[in-house]
């Protein structure tokens, strides 16, 4: 009787363990604690798909992108706490200065700073009395967090729910004139920047007529159709610069892959059109997908802060926008290497997501 | 467990070089690169209709801003009487004549603001990406000839800054350096410039590194280069005589998309209110001025205008860098 | 009140007119009010910093949140002659000695704070001793000057405290209400520092809810909902216990566009704002029936360019003061950013207070860019100097940048250097607080009883060290003068004589160059009454002052 061993745990039992365990102490210990044990999933996927190699490659990442938003402050010239804290007392400044690490050396200050990040200790200062009693940061996140990621989401599946069969289109009848005219309208979208959009609908659909709210935000739970309806006009403009992206790569991928040999037999075999699409054509071109909509997810946070600010969403963007208008720097730097971390983590997480479904590595098993 | 092999992250990179030569998308700025027509692959001898149209708005607005201040139009902080948010192509009786773009809210003329705004948004555009070319530029040639080590770190070094979305770092830099460019250089007007063009010029370095690199791999591998290494030329000496030129085309074309990327960047900040200081223009500053009478409806044009200009700079630029990608970039060409 | 120069500023009072109505006369008769309904309330900023009330800088914003959790001891009254009495409001009764010198104040007995505790003397002494600045854990960085010369603050019965003054202080009572910052807190909020700015604790007629999350009803940027105090202690004239409303929802919406669609969208149902071009759009909407609008700048605030007068600024000359003050034209900035709508300005005060001067009587430079240009001569004999020149400071806000080039393009057709720096709204008052500024756009100096102005323009404090709130760096022997023989003057004529001088020095001084007074317009839906707060508990009719304009009265027809 053969041991059993780790291997013969079907793969799905994973995830969705992991998933679970996640969302069981997100919801009932601590955000930090489900989001540190998500963070030690997707590493420990990393090891296993990619070796170890590559998880010390992104912690060195992780490391050197946390302390360069630590070191930010030093940049500043002067005092950080006269701006934090301008109407405190010498002694109290002295205190916070101490607090963040300012007088230590570098390295002193980076792990005070990387504790109080994965603690959630990260304060807001009150620049009018006490330095105490500033309110985390992570509290304040708890409620952004959520507007921000239904603006990237809405705005993804937007512009795969247009880029999708325009490209598929477009391919189809490559060379013709609709194809042609698909190609030149979705490189125009390409060249105009979100905020540009942002404003004509603004005006054309807001200020002109009252179809949408010119800004503001409605939760999901208060009113659904008052929800979609603040979301729509942003994450269209979101979206559109998407859906150009994603449509020219489908339609190149399809082009190439219509080419196929493969294809060439399905329509001997007598398929249906739509079926060869849908189904032979479409599968290759997830990975490249999936590749573009990993690198563009940095896109996506960037036109999201500008979006939030245009539009006042209650985002992580607009709280970025404010701590800057509030020369919150501690606030500033939480905020950068959040962002930052995200986008790393999102990035990993891709990766793992490409190694499963690489058909080479599942064959392999 | 069976070892995995490495492919799988090393075939994504590859792919993702190759999609991104397809698409190459300036990640976390919100701007896309535009890409090239993939099954126009074949190198174009001669450059369309549509790049010659491009190329004539940049050679207008290039002369506009070098010749700006010999051309007849106001100063961009000369306010007119009764101009004050005057709509463009104003023919009723009570509007100032001589002014077809209209005025902004303080009475300024359009057209100078523009003018003057495109002045600053150029000299910030150009001026990163110069500084993004010669230093990433020459950290990619580096890497991608002499490989090993050195490409290793260079490559990790790349890669962490690209960790970062790229408007988030762009704004942090902003804000934390501005104090210490005003310190240095002593004088407020040209600091706010001075910073922008860094903090832009800095992001750009990872990309223009990377695909510098990339370009560079493919020539180092060329016969001449072996070549040349076998006669016993210095490193140094093949890099940039021998495999530098070939490059340099291709790096033409990046250029240009890339100080499209900047221009939407750098509007993107003054957005946000951290760009520089007004009364100086960029488009950027004009359309943040100018949101308030937008929204109420008493002057969308002033956003408007200043968007188009926007729009069509960045249509250009994109057009030309895909039309001289197709007719350069040695990937396309099947090396 | 300390705020930067907003953009969007005043406008010239009702009258003109349109359908608004001015807050110093009470409406025709609404009906009777009906009860129910949720008042959502546009605000014109977020309040990022909580509502501490010793250690807060509250803005108008922010105010209006205060409002409606606490209650002040006095509250500003009209004096039947278009002035401002302060009358007891939470307190019974507040009375002072012959010499002014001991203030006794009796709060009402039976009120509770929204924990249940009671509201007594001892709740009374630790609110006013937070705000003098003898509470340890909580700073009160700008009250404490403005409390300074309390000498102490005792309990003599359960609902009786006793205020001892080291001078005669006349006044005192305006300093109770502090345009509206002078709240009552409830000593468990105080009694923990760290969640003071948000888990708030007063006596008021809304109290928030939802204290489970540490945020207690307030998202910040989003939201901040308080739900009816159903113990409340004010009822109305006719019996009827306050608020009528069930709960109140402020939303900070800070694109003032953005803030007036939400209303004609009816995501808000009341809004505030300044901004001189959206009041002419809102005034449209009044006369089409479509909104309810108030409109007033009764006892308003300045906006203006404030100078730096000490050794380091080009302004501590006075030509170069005098200068500017000639070649600047307030009218041109009026008429392009605020649609010509707010009056002009030459004095601090509004017409109704006591130290108002006629116009005719006050000599303040009028634009006149040949004095400007002899004014800059005398500058350069004086100095050495080759030049004028000097850098504007103003807030990142668009309006305000505007202002701020219309001021640079004036100064520089008189021959003047200027350059302009955008910095965002706290460094503004962080750098006026170090007084590293040369000029900077500002608002402030709201009306009542103008001993509330000590604390800008007093050369030093008690100890002998300089006033850094004092942000021009105003050393003027006159000035001080005024304020301390004003602030103890006993016969109000004798005292209005006093105070009248100060306008006169500012217009021979020109320490800051005075714009506009702001216009503040309340619009709301047209269902929506009882804008005009209810009569006040003492009998008199209340007067709303610059941006304070209480929400418990309102209700839904």
């Amino acid at each position: 009787m053969n041991r059993a061993s780790l291997r013969d745990i079907p793969t799905w039992v994973w995830p969705v363990a992991t998933g679970v365990l996640v969302l069981g102490l997100f919801l009932f210990v601590s955000p930090i604690a489900g989001l540190v044990v998500l963070g030690v999933a997707l590493m420990a996927a990393v090891v296993v798909f990619s070796g170890w190699r590559r998880v010390v490659q992104i912690f060195v990442v992780i490391l050197v992108v946390t302390f360069f938003a630590s070191m930010l402050i030093r940049f500043l010239p002067g005092d950080p706490t006269d701006a934090l804290i301008g109407f405190a007392t010498p002694e109290q400044k002295a205190e916070v200065r101490d607090d963040l690490g300012l007088n230590d050396p570098v390295y002193v200050q980076y792990g005070g700073f990387l504790k109080d990040f994965f603690t959630g200790e990260t304060r807001y200062y009150q620049s009018s009395g006490r330095a105490i009693g500033g309110q985390k940061v992570w509290d304040r996140l708890g409620t952004a967090l959520p507007v921000s990621l239904q603006l990237m989401l809405y705005a993804q599946i937007l512009a795969l729910a247009f880029a999708l069969p325009i490209g598929i289109l477009a391919a189809y009848r490559a060379g013709t004139r609709l194809d042609k005219g698909l190609n030149t309208a979705a490189f125009a979208l390409l060249s105009l920047p979100n905020f540009v959009l942002a404003y004509i609908l603004i005006y054309w659909l807001a200020v002109q007529n009252d179809v949408f709210p010119t800004s503001g935000y409605t939760e999901f739970g208060e009113s659904i159709g008052e929800h979609f309806k603040s979301m729509v006009l942003p994450s269209v403009s979101l979206a559109v610069g998407q859906i150009a992206i994603y449509m020219r790569l489908l339609r190149s991928d399809m082009i190439q892959t219509l080419q196929e040999d493969f294809i060439t037999m399905a329509r001997a075999k007598g398929l249906s059109t739509r079926r060869i699409l849908l189904r032979h054509a479409l599968r290759p071109s997830s990975f490249s997908l999936l590749t573009v909509a990993a690198i563009n997810l940095g896109a996506l946070i960037g036109g999201a802060v500008i979006l939030e600010v245009i539009f006042q969403l209650p985002g992580i963007g607009l709280l970025l926008f404010q701590a800057i208008n509030e020369q919150q720097y501690v606030a500033l730097q939480t905020f950068v290497g959040i962002i930052a971390l995200a986008y790393v983590f999102a990035n990993v997480a891709v990766d793992v997501l490409y190694s499963v479904l690489d058909p080479r590595i599942r064959s392999a098993r | 467990m069976p070892d995995r092999p490495e492919t799988p992250v090393a075939e994504r990179e590859l792919t993702a070089d190759a999609v991104a030569e397809v698409l190459p998308i300036d990640a976390g700025l919100g701007i896309p690169m535009a890409g090239v027509e993939a099954d126009e692959g074949i190198a174009k001898k001669k450059l369309g209709v549509g790049a010659w149209v491009a190329i004539a708005w940049l050679v207008l607005l290039l002369l506009a801003c070098l010749l700006a201040p010999i051309l007849p139009i106001d100063g961009y902080k000369e306010r007119v009487d009764g101009l004050s948010r005057q709509q463009p192509f104003c023919n009723a009786a009570d509007c100032v004549a001589g002014h077809p773009l209209g005025g902004d809210a303080l009475g300024r003329d359009m057209i100078s603001r523009l003018v003057y705004g495109a002045r600053n948004s150029l000299f910030i555009g150009i001026g990163s990406v110069s500084i993004g070319i010669i230093v990433g530029g020459f950290l990619g040639l580096f890497a991608g000839y002499r490989r090993g080590r050195i490409d290793n770190v260079i490559v990790a070094a790349m890669d962490v800054m690209l960790s970062v979305p790229a408007l988030i770092l762009a704004l942090s830099l902003t804000i934390f350096f501005e104090a210490r460019v005003q310190e240095v250089l002593n004088r407020k007007e040209t600091a706010g410039r001075v910073t922008l063009t860094l903090a832009l010029g800095i992001i750009a370095i990872p990309t223009l590194a990377r695909i510098t690199r990339a370009n560079t791999l493919v020539w180092s591998q060329r016969e001449f280069v072996t070549a040349a290494r076998a006669q016993g030329a210095k490193d140094f000496r093949i890099m940039f005589r021998e495999v530098l030129p070939n490059v340099v085309p291709s790096m033409a074309a990046i250029a240009l998309l890339a100080v499209a990327v900047v221009v939407i960047a750098e509007a993107s900040i003054s957005i946000l209110g951290a760009g520089i200081d007004l009364p100086a223009p960029t488009w950027g500053n004009i359309i943040f001025e100018g949101v308030g009478d937008l929204t109420s409806g008493d002057a969308p044009h002033i956003v408007f205008e200043a968007s188009a200009a926007i729009f069509l700079t960045v249509l250009s630029l994109n057009y030309l860098g895909d039309a001289v990608r197709a007719k350069f970039d040695v990937r396309e060409s099947g090396v | 009140m300390i705020a930067a120069a907003c953009g969007g500023s005043g406008g010239s009072g009702g009258g003109g007119g349109e359908t608004g109505a001015q807050f110093d006369e009470p409406p025709s008769d609404e009906g009777t009010p009906k009860r129910g309904g949720k008042i959502v309330y546009g605000l014109e900023a977020e309040t990022g910093g909580g509502w501490c009330l010793p250690g807060s800088q509250l803005a108008a914003g922010g105010i209006q949140v205060a409002g409606a959790i606490y209650d002040t001891l006095t509250i500003p009254a009209s004096d039947g002659e278009g002035g401002v009495k302060y009358v007891p409001f939470l307190a019974e009764s507040v009375e002072p000695n012959d010499t002014y010198t001991e203030w006794t104040i009796k709060v009402r007995e039976g009120v509770l704070f929204h924990d249940g505790t009671p509201l007594n003397a001892e709740a009374v002494k630790g609110t006013l001793d937070a705000f003098r600045g003898e509470n340890p854990a909580i700073g009160a960085p700008l009250f404490t000057f403005v409390f300074e010369k309390i000498a102490s603050v005792d309990v003599v019965d359960d609902l009786t405290v006793m205020v001892t003054t080291e001078v005669p202080w006349v006044a005192f009572d305006a300093f109770l209400w502090g345009t509206g910052r002078v709240g009552m807190v409830a000593p468990a909020q105080l009694a923990a520092p760290d969640t003071c700015n948000r888990n708030l604790i007063g006596t008021g007629p809304f109290r928030i809810v939802g204290c489970e999350t540490e945020d207690c009803g307030w998202t910040v940027n989003d939201k901040f909902v308080a739900e009816a105090n159903p113990d409340y202690w004010r009822d109305d004239a006719n019996g009827e216990q306050l608020p009528y409303a069930d709960a109140v929802e402020f939303r900070p919406v800070v694109d003032v566009a953005q803030r007036v669609n939400g209303l004609k969208g009816g995501e808000l149902n009341v809004i505030h704002t300044t901004d001189g071009q959206q009041t002419e759009n809102l005034r449209r909407d009044a006369e089409a029936g479509q909104i309810n609008l108030f409109e007033s700048d009764f006892a308003a605030e300045t906006s203006y360019t404030m100078l730096n007068t000490s050794e380091s600024s080009p302004f501590s000359n006075q030509h170069a003061r005098l200068a500017l003050a000639y070649a600047g034209d307030p009218q041109e900035v009026i008429d392009i950013t605020q649609a010509g709508l707010p009056q002009r300005a030459l004095q601090p005060f509004a017409p109704d207070n006591i130290a108002y001067n006629d116009p005719e009587d006050l000599n303040f430079p009028k634009q006149d860019l040949d004095k400007a240009r002899e004014e800059i001569e005398l500058y350069k004999q004086d100095t050495g100097e080759s030049n004028l020149s000097f850098t504007v400071l103003s807030t990142t806000d668009p309006g305000t940048v505007k202002i701020a080039q219309i001021l640079q393009s004036q100064a520089e057709e008189a021959g003047m250097s200027v350059t302009l720096e955008q910095v965002e709204q706290t460094q503004i008052i962080n750098t006026a607080l170090a007084g590293a500024f040369q000029a900077v756009l500002w608002r402030n100096h709201p009306g009542g009883d103008p001993d509330t102005q000590y604390v800008w323009w007093y050369s030093v404090v008690e100890s002998g060290a300089p006033n850094f709130v004092n942000f021009g760096r105003i050393k003027d022997p006159d000035i001080d003068r005024i304020f301390t023989e004003g602030r103890s003057e006993t016969d109000p004529a004798a005292r209005a004589e006093i105070y009248k001088e100060l306008p006169k020095v500012f217009a021979e001084q020109a320490y800051n160059l005075w714009g506009y007074y702001t216009l503040w317009a309340f619009a709301a839906a047209d269902n929506v009454r009882g804008l005009f707060p209810p009569t006040l508990p003492s009998g008199d009719e209340p007067v709303v002052i610059a941006s304070v304009q209480p929400v418990v009265g309102i209700w839904f027809d």
